[in-house]
């Protein structure tokens, strides 16, 4: 326990001093304040010009809330790049090794190491969310105010609002999985934001197959609940396990292949 | 014919470049499937598809692999010192920087023209096969439009990645941003603003498909063009002014 203290302790440095992190953090927390300003400046425009039919919701926290998908890319930038970063070969003039060496040389229990990075991920991320989701709620209530149609109560935003937490989360660990496998990010940046885009895969493979339902994105998707309720999915509980279970699975993957290969 | 032999040695690495190699049979591939899916989806709808609504599922996902291809020239160059190696042999930058994106183009058109190629060719395939609606017959030269638009589009994306690696100069940052704003910030903020029309893949697409009141096919490849070329003058700017 203690040397896998020491290990969060080096990793929560190193991430602090990852460009990467702070860009996903940015992606978070900055990129979702400036869609819901928009969103909320569009809904408070069409209301105070007699037009609320206009918009599919007025209340402050659904126009918060549809900010949320930004921040499913921003875990998953962290996710990639806690691994990625080891990978990346140095400048050749301070011999153009990987960092990976270093950090198995300080802490040469293999499975240590992926606990305190996958800890880390889950504290970047939820430190991401415990800024962006009060920021985004704080600028919905300024710019809308008690002008907009609040449709759900607090304990059901609380929920929500937990859910798109967990649902970051365990994208920012699937992220971090499937970089350890593959040692590099460019595959799973690419395939990982693409998935979270409009034109998700697993979305087009459930019009062909409900299999696709249980694919961890599509399964977890009912944790943001509201208009993110996806026809014929799994209902939030059910799909907050399953995607939990190919969470810890691709973890366990990762682990026993980073554990066997060399660095 | 210095230039010349600039771009057959830009090329050459490109060839030999196994990424590369990977990233355009890829694009390829991917395309073809997501082709395939659409026209054997019977969700979208009982009547044979025309080939541009097939695009209109293929390219968006398609693009993201043009974004990558785009960026290999410039990105393969930042990894480790290959640009001094670069430099050393072709001192002239501005020579150096012509060639390339030339070699770039070379990589781009003619994966995009497969990429739409080979769309066409599974979608075709997948409704004869299937129970799906398959494709709508159409004229050759509807096809053609259609498939030449698709084909411009993904090699105009492709290019918008080469100067955003250009100016950003690193891979895995330049590659998070442009899919970013590409498959997450354009379609929200059009879901939002109509100003998003002014958004250099919103102006592009429409050489493929759907309509806009202010901008149509032409000027709104002149829209991407200028987005492509204020941000690969700032990357060129950076480019011969900075150190390797």
């Amino acid at each position: 326990m203690t040397m896998l203290w020491a290990a969060v302790r080096a990793e929560l440095r190193k991430a602090a001093t990852l460009p990467g992190s702070w860009a996903g953090i940015a992606v978070t927390v900055l990129g979702s304040v400036a869609l819901t300003a928009l969103n909320a400046g569009m809904t408070r425009a069409a209301i105070d010009a007699g037009q609320p039919e206009s918009r599919a919701f007025t209340s402050a926290f659904e126009n918060a809330f549809a900010a949320m998908p930004l921040g499913t890319v921003g875990a998953v930038i962290v996710g990639v790049v806690m691994m990625s970063s080891e990978y990346a070969a140095n400048s050749p003039d301070a011999g153009g090794g990987r960092q990976i060496a270093s950090t198995l040389t300080a802490t040469p229990r293999r499975w240590t190491v992926l606990a305190a990075k996958a800890i880390v991920v889950v504290a970047v991320v939820l430190g991401s969310a415990a800024l962006a989701l009060p920021a985004t709620l704080g600028v919905a209530a300024a710019l809308i105010g008690a002008a907009g149609a609040e449709t759900s109560t607090v304990a059901e935003q609380f929920a929500r609002c937990l859910g798109a937490t967990l649902y970051w989360s365990m994208s920012g660990l699937i992220a971090f999985a499937i970089t350890v496998v593959l040692r590099g990010g460019i595959v799973p940046l690419i395939v990982l934001i693409v998935n979270n885009s409009l034109v998700s895969i697993p979305l087009l493979l459930s019009t062909i197959t409900p299999l696709a339902f249980w694919l961890p994105d599509l399964a977890g998707r009912q944790l943001f609940g509201g208009d993110y309720l996806v026809e014929g999915g799994l209902d939030a509980l059910p799909g907050a396990l399953v995607m939990a279970a190919w969470t810890a699975a691709l973890l366990v993957v990762a682990g026993v292949v980073f554990r066997r290969r060399d660095a | 014919m210095l230039l010349r032999a600039v771009f057959l040695a830009e090329l050459g690495k490109l060839r030999t470049l196994p990424i590369a190699t990977a990233t355009f049979i890829g694009a390829i591939v991917a395309g073809a499937a997501v082709a395939a899916a659409v026209a054997t989806a019977t969700w979208t709808r009982q009547a044979p598809l025309p080939f541009d609504e097939v695009l209109r599922w293929t390219v968006p996902t398609a693009q993201a692999l043009f974004v990558l291809l785009g960026m290999l020239p410039i990105g393969q160059e930042h990894a480790g010192h290959q640009l001094r190696t670069t430099l050393l042999a072709v001192p002239k930058r501005g020579l150096l920087l012509v060639a390339k994106s030339a070699a770039a183009l070379m990589l781009l058109l003619p994966a995009a023209a497969a990429t739409v190629v080979a769309c066409w060719l599974a979608a075709a395939t997948a409704g004869l096969l299937s129970d799906g609606p398959g494709l709508e017959r159409q004229s050759v030269a509807t096809l053609v439009t259609d498939g030449a638009g698709a084909a411009a589009y993904l090699a105009l994306i492709g290019a918008l990645g080469y100067v955003t690696a250009l100016l950003i100069r690193r891979l895995l940052p330049a590659l998070a941003v442009v899919l970013g704003a590409v498959l997450l910030v354009s379609p929200v903020v059009a879901g939002l603003s109509e100003h998003a029309r002014w958004l250099p893949d919103r102006a592009a697409a429409l050489l493929y498909g759907g309509g806009d009141a202010v901008l149509t096919a032409g000027s709104g490849t002149a829209v991407a063009a200028g987005w492509i070329l204020l941000i690969g003058g700032i990357g060129a700017v950076r480019l011969l002014r900075s150190d390797a």
